[in-house]
């Protein structure tokens, strides 16, 4: 099957300027970086993932904790699960952009596998947007794990069992059941509750974790903390039995007064909204790129085979199916680029900072060093990092490109359904072996139009950061009073 | 239609109901995962209430109902499960498409399938002359996988049909692992490879109401549509119950703007096809009211079971809710006889064809 579709795939034949026309306009260095990361994952896509795609659905269809280890660790090699991990600690430093350009890629082939490493991503992000308290810890033994050729994965819980959107919006938030809950005691913290439908949930070591401290005002005290999966009294529940992107598992995680030491808590206590907030604005590009190369998976596979029905292509209604995929399908990938645009170019201060550049001349292994790491994860140092957030970027600049997100993730999920769609009609029930992979991206498609909230409430954030002209509260507080203390 | 007859028909939908709300959808997950033992006791109770023969007549041990009847039935059967709702429409279409002497030749509790012509010109099947033998494969024939035999409907075969039994020399049945949708109704490629196309197999219909290729066609086509009607008004049913007990920002979900719009479009598209759409299949002389039922039902099942997803977020799209069989069901009716772009084509041929 890889060899005809790679043979004739239409997208996968163009260059990186035809697929975004904008970039010939670009610095050459960006070119130069989103080109090798589109190159590294297409190869990875056509040799290793696309003949695989089909087996790993029907296997995880039977099993919904089949895991294909093997996959995951020949993406090690193409350095997919350091990807967006600074170079500082040890990743590849990329950003938005080349995330995205990398799930267009691998989804195009089985979005259930580019899951994998997207919600891999989604994991890390909260440790990425919150200062550098984790890049010599976790994030440094993940890269070099995966140097070693072992896959160290991350998730990020945040759904729970009575609540899925009311935990991505304050006010929602505010009435909803959040049933989890964080309990400061000495040293640390220990955290009760059930997360549902968490990506990679059943495969990850270490694991980020949403829940309030106060019951009462859960958005005011929703906070992160990055949970090591070997903590006593943290289990695995069900695994889901999923319509599709079945090679990723989504799992029920079970905290039953699970300890977290105090070090391990991601950014300041309270301060997990707007970290969620930026982690949207981070992750739902991504989702974009995954929901367009869904689309364009189809589009490919569709156009190859009606290359060899010429009754069927010489008619009017399938050229303009064809025009109308190709179409939608353009317009979702520039608005997956405009939205990681905007948002690397606001990161992009916070990483060329002075104080950020300082901290990467100390030698790693300076930095592990016990004192070095206490005043780098010191409430102080937190504080430090949210001073920093704040000055070099305001509420209003990242609801916008949360808004910009939230457009790319919801109009994308929605072509990925609409070009899926096509695509099977065009082929039909009679087109062969196409089918079943047509098919699998159809039912891959629609948890597009589901995950890192619903389309509608992607949309209704759109209205409120862009129609609206809203400012959401999208960063954390300038507190001081809070520093060091436990609420 | 007379009132007699009207009576018959409502008592028999109303019982169809009932026995789908009883035996069939609590275990629409079990059939469309493919559970053969509960496809058999749906099967024997669907016989028991005579589904199994409603367009025969009293000599045939039927019901000697009408289409418009079956596909009343149909569309009650479908609510439960889509699956075995085609299975039991192509049944009564093969059955139908026989002459009577072959029907009384189908032993009590047989269960046949009706093959459709392939939609690919590549793919029609090929009659050699004398000593006739056929040749060439039909992709995807729903329920053939475990049928006692197939009926198979081709131009190529004039006026006749192609009585087939998995035993019948030439023939080979080979299952179709993928199948996303109508999984209580397996499928299979049917691969005839030189079957004798003498009379012994050649049956030459001469009842009505089915009789030649595209009548039988019709009926299939009406049958689709009143299967996508099925299986949207359970997608509404759910849908709708659920917004109403699930609560998000402390208010049941039926409250959230975003929500009311996603039901009020499934209402409008139910609505839209709703009995109406299909009494328009039979007592026109050509396919277009079966085309129009079918692209309409079909468009609008998938459409409202996408946005029953929708509704249902995550736990929609877990298998366990029974939401994302709907629609993966409901995309095979827009795929079945033929999909949607190529139905909407032949219905502009109708209109051509009666200038």
């Amino acid at each position: 099957m890889s060899e005809r579709a790679i043979a004739g795939t239409a997208f996968a034949s163009r260059s990186l300027a035809e697929l975004f026309p904008r970039l010939r306009a670009g610095d050459r260095s960006t070119v130069r970086v989103l080109g090798e990361a589109r190159e590294r994952a297409s190869a990875f896509a056509q040799q290793h993932v696309q003949p695989l795609a089909l087996e790993i659905d029907r296997r995880a269809g039977a099993d919904p904790r089949y895991v294909d280890w093997d996959l995951i660790r020949a993406g090690c090699e193409q350095g997919l699960l350091s990807l967006v991990i600074p170079t500082a600690a040890g990743g590849r430093g990329g950003l938005a952009r080349e995330m995205c350009v990398t799930m267009e890629e691998l989804c195009a082939a089985c979005p259930g596998v580019g899951n994998i490493f997207g919600a891999h991503g989604l994991g890390l992000l909260p440790l990425l947007t919150t200062g550098m308290a984790h890049w010599d810890g976790v994030l440094r033994d993940l890269a070099v794990a995966e140097r070693q050729g072992r896959p160290v994965l991350m998730a990020c819980a945040v759904t729970e069992p009575d609540a899925g959107t009311d935990v991505e919006d304050a006010d929602l938030m505010r009435r909803g059941r959040i049933t989890s809950r964080a309990r400061p005691v000495a040293g640390g913290w220990r955290l009760t509750g059930t997360k549902r439908f968490i990506s990679n949930g059943s495969l990850a070591e270490w694991i980020t974790v949403c829940m309030p401290f106060d019951p009462q005002r859960p958005a005011e005290t929703w906070t992160c903390f990055l949970v090591d999966a070997r903590s006593e009294g943290f289990s695995v529940g069900r695994v889901e039995h999923k319509m599709g992107q079945r090679a990723c598992p989504a799992a029920e995680l079970v905290f039953d007064d699970v300890f977290v030491p105090d070090d391990l808590v991601v950014g300041r206590p309270g301060d997990g909204m707007p970290a969620t907030l930026l982690a949207l604005a981070a992750s739902r590009p991504a989702v974009a790129a995954i929901a367009t190369g869904i689309a364009r998976g189809a589009y490919d596979r569709v156009l190859t085979w009606l290359e060899h029905e010429p009754a069927l292509i010489g008619r009017q209604q399938v050229q303009l199916a064809l025009a109308r995929m190709e179409e939608e399908i353009h317009l979702a990938r520039q608005s997956y680029f405009d939205a990681a645009t905007e948002l690397d170019v606001m990161m992009s201060p916070a990483l060329r900072h002075p104080l950020v550049r300082a901290v990467r001349l100390v030698p790693a292994a300076a930095r592990r060093a016990p004192r070095v790491r206490q005043m780098i994860t010191s409430p102080r140092a937190r504080q430090a990092t949210v001073d920093l957030l704040r000055r070099i970027m305001t509420d209003r600049t990242v609801t916008r490109s949360l808004a910009l997100s939230s457009l790319a993730k919801a109009h994308a999920a929605d072509v990925a359904m609409n070009v899926t769609g096509l695509a099977l009609e065009l082929a039909g029930l009679d087109c062969g072996d196409i089918r079943a992979e047509l098919e699998k991206l159809w039912r891959d498609a629609k948890l597009t139009q589901i995950y890192e909230g619903t389309n509608q409430l992607n949309r209704l954030t759109v209205y409120r950061g862009l129609s609206r002209g809203e400012t959401m509260q999208a960063l954390p507080t300038s507190r001081h009073d809070l520093v060091g203390e436990h609420p | 239609m007379s009132a007699t007859r009207t009576d018959v028909r409502d008592e028999m939908v109303k019982a169809v109901r009932d026995l789908t709300r009883r035996e069939v959808t609590p275990f629409a997950a079990a059939l469309d995962a493919g559970d053969s033992e509960r496809f058999a006791r749906c099967w024997a109770s669907a016989r028991a209430l005579g589904l199994d023969r409603v367009l025969l007549g009293d000599d045939l041990g039927g019901a000697g109902l009408g289409p418009a009847e079956l596909l009343a039935m149909i569309e009650e059967t479908a609510a439960g499960d889509a699956g075995l709702a085609v299975a039991v429409l192509l049944h009564n279409v093969a059955l139908a498409a026989l002459p009577s002497q072959a029907v009384a030749a189908v032993a009590d509790g047989e269960r046949w399938s009706l093959a459709l012509p392939p939609q690919n010109p590549r793919l029609a099947l090929d009659v050699t002359a004398s000593p006739a033998r056929v040749c060439g494969r039909i992709p995807f024939v729903p329920g053939a996988l475990g049928a006692d035999g197939v009926v198979v409907l081709a131009p190529s075969l004039g006026p006749g049909v192609l009585v087939l039994r998995p035993t019948t020399p030439g023939l080979t049945i080979r299952p179709d692992p993928s199948q996303m949708g109508w999984r209580g109704a397996p499928a299979a490629a049917l691969v005839l490879d030189g079957v004798d196309n003498t009379p012994a197999t050649l049956a030459t219909p001469v009842r009505q109401p089915v009789g030649p290729c595209a009548t039988a066609s019709r009926l299939v086509r009406g049958g689709v549509a009143a299967v996508a009607r099925g299986i949207a008004r359970r997608a509404w049913e759910l849908a709708l119950d659920y917004a109403r007990s699930r609560h998000q920002g402390g208010v049941p979900i039926i409250e959230h703007g975003a929500v009311r719009d996603l039901l009020a479009g499934m209402a409008a598209h139910l609505e839209g096809v709703g009995p109406s759409a299909t009494s328009g299949v039979w007592p026109s002389h050509d396919d277009r009211g079966a085309l129009a039922a079918k692209v309409l039902a079909s468009d609008a099942a998938v459409a409202v079971t996408t946005d029953a997803v929708q509704v249902f977020g995550g736990t929609g799209y877990m298998c366990e809710t029974g939401v994302e069989k709907l629609m993966r069901d409901a995309m095979y009716c827009r795929l079945y006889p033929e999909p949607n772009w190529l139905a909407r084509d032949r219905l502009v041929g109708c209109f051509e064809r009666s200038r």
